[in-house]
């Protein structure tokens, strides 16, 4: 079978973007032959523009960028317009998009997730929202077997409040 | 292993006996720092933050000296800096790991943004007569394995070696496997060889020679002549015949598509050889004969590879992260 599944994780700087888009890539290492994360971001600690791409291949992967985007996860409206301009979304069809309800606002088709809001209501933090969208995604695309996922975050030094975040978004 | 190129870097360092780093921190290289100040103590090594990239260098090859395994990170900015001890290295051929993870520039440029500005800057940065080596490596495993040949042939041929990544390849999360059982090369114990020159073995501070270490034209034994310009002829065909002379054993490339059909060749280097892969395939896909020459190390170049291409090749294509460095050399 010759797989290939692009995912685009698009957010401002400080939302934790990349952490979420490298944590993905440490789940799938168990499934996936070849797995990369790249990240995209500019010199300000906070605030740009930041996106990452998670490519997840049965075999070796030359170009490991996204080409034709399978997944985009929107966790703020300044991304989710850049990428829906992006070319390769443009010229996509099909791409399926779970977004942040609570910071994108105008995301016409895709699977909406207070992400945002739930990470104040439950941890008090709105920087839990990106692994409570991950978890959320990983229920919706089951790209990782849940008790590889498990054994990752178990092993994996994540803290109590970083798995308590995907597992309430697992359960969303 | 699921990890970053840069990570992956400090990981071969270690691997292949690196002892000592020092460094001034640069996006997009500092992961290679960070990681270095973890696993340096662990190692029973040393690790100092500098003052600057001038210092970095300069406490490198002072390292090499007392008998460490020694290497720094920096990117286009710091590299400039590092340029005139580069030279001072070379000169007192000494072993060292210089790793350039490429951003773009002039100056400080684009911090966090991929480029392949530095290629003829590594070759040529440092003023005289002299050859050097560079590797750029294309994946994080080989921003592993390139770093262990760098050592190795940092000792081989008593000289600074570059490792000359780029951002995307630096900052890049891939899985990789980290083979502890690595052939390294490890320094010749005390001798009575003379210290510099044709078959010169590498001499450690401490082992009760007198040794002169300048950067000013010396004969074997280190001693000052800088007014001989038999020695100083002696010396610079020395610096440039041990890379040259063995450029064939140094050279690494990998072909795909190469072959007596081949009637587009694209050669590439670092990154920018796995889009052009990608390109290659595509290419192939729709029925075109390209083919794809991806040098490992971008100096020496290998110029035995280049003069045997195959004759069905009409045209040559030779991307990169800049506005046209590497293609001087094929034109």
């Amino acid at each position: 079978m010759n797989k290939r599944i692009e995912i685009w994780f698009g957010g401002i700087g400080g939302q934790g973007v990349v952490y979420a888009a490298n944590l993905l890539g440490q789940m799938a290492g168990s499934e996936y032959k070849y797995v990369s994360a790249a990240a995209h971001y500019g010199p300000e600690s906070r605030g740009s523009v930041t996106t990452s791409e998670v490519v997840l291949s049965d075999k070796p992967m030359d170009y490991p960028y996204v080409e034709s985007p399978n997944i985009f996860i929107a966790m703020h409206q300044k991304a989710y317009e850049e990428i829906t301009h992006h070319k390769a979304t443009k010229t996509t069809k099909g791409i399926n998009i779970i977004y942040d309800s609570t910071l994108v606002g105008k995301a016409a088709d895709g699977i909406a997730i207070p992400a945002t809001k739930l990470a104040q209501e439950y941890f008090k933090n709105a920087q839990m929202a990106n692994l409570i969208l991950l978890g959320a995604f990983l229920k919706t695309y089951t790209l990782i077997d849940r008790q590889a996922l498990r054994k990752v975050m178990t092993e994996s030094q994540l803290s109590k409040t970083a798995r308590e975040a995907i597992e309430l978004g697992l359960a969303q | 292993m699921f990890l970053q190129g840069n990570e992956a870097c400090a990981l071969g360092a270690i691997a292949a006996g690196c002892r000592f780093y020092a460094g001034y921190p640069i996006t997009p290289s500092s992961e290679i720092m960070e990681r270095m100040a973890v696993e340096l103590p662990k190692a029973d090594g040393t690790f100092i933050q500098m003052e600057d990239e001038i210092g970095s260098i300069g406490a490198v090859i002072g390292a090499a000296w007392t008998g460490a395994k020694s290497m720094t990170a920096t990117s286009g900015p710091g590299l400039s800096l590092m340029l005139e001890n580069i030279g001072y290295g070379i000169m007192t051929e000494t072993p060292c790991v210089i790793v350039d993870v490429q951003r773009a520039g002039p100056s400080t440029g684009q911090a966090t943004k991929v480029a392949s500005g530095d290629v003829m800057q590594v070759r040529w940065g440092t003023h005289g007569d002299y050859e050097i080596i560079a590797f750029s490596p294309w994946s994080v495993q080989e921003m592993y394995e390139l770093t262990i040949k760098a050592f190795n042939l940092a000792e081989t041929y008593r000289t600074p070696v570059f490792l000359l990544s780029d951002e995307a390849v630096g900052h890049l999360r891939e899985k990789a496997e980290l083979s502890k059982d690595v052939e390294i090369i490890k320094r010749s114990p005390k001798s009575d060889k003379p210290f510099f020159g044709p078959g010169a073995l590498m001499p450690t501070l401490g082992q009760g020679k007198k040794l002169s270490i300048t950067g000013s034209t010396h004969d074997e034994w280190g001693i000052r002549k800088t007014q001989s310009p038999e020695i100083q002829a002696k010396f610079t065909t020395h610096f440039c015949d041990k890379i040259r002379l063995n450029a064939d054993r140094i050279t690494e490339y990998e072909e795909y598509y190469l072959d007596g059909q081949t009637t587009v060749l694209v050669i590439a280097y670092g990154f920018t050889a796995r889009s052009a892969l990608r390109a290659v395939e595509l290419a192939r896909e729709k029925g075109g004969k390209a083919g794809l020459l991806r040098l490992k190390t971008v100096w020496p170049m290998p110029e035995n590879k280049l003069k045997s291409l195959p004759t069905s090749i009409s045209k040559i294509i030779v991307p990169e992260m800049n506005q046209g460095q590497v293609i001087r050399e094929f034109r």
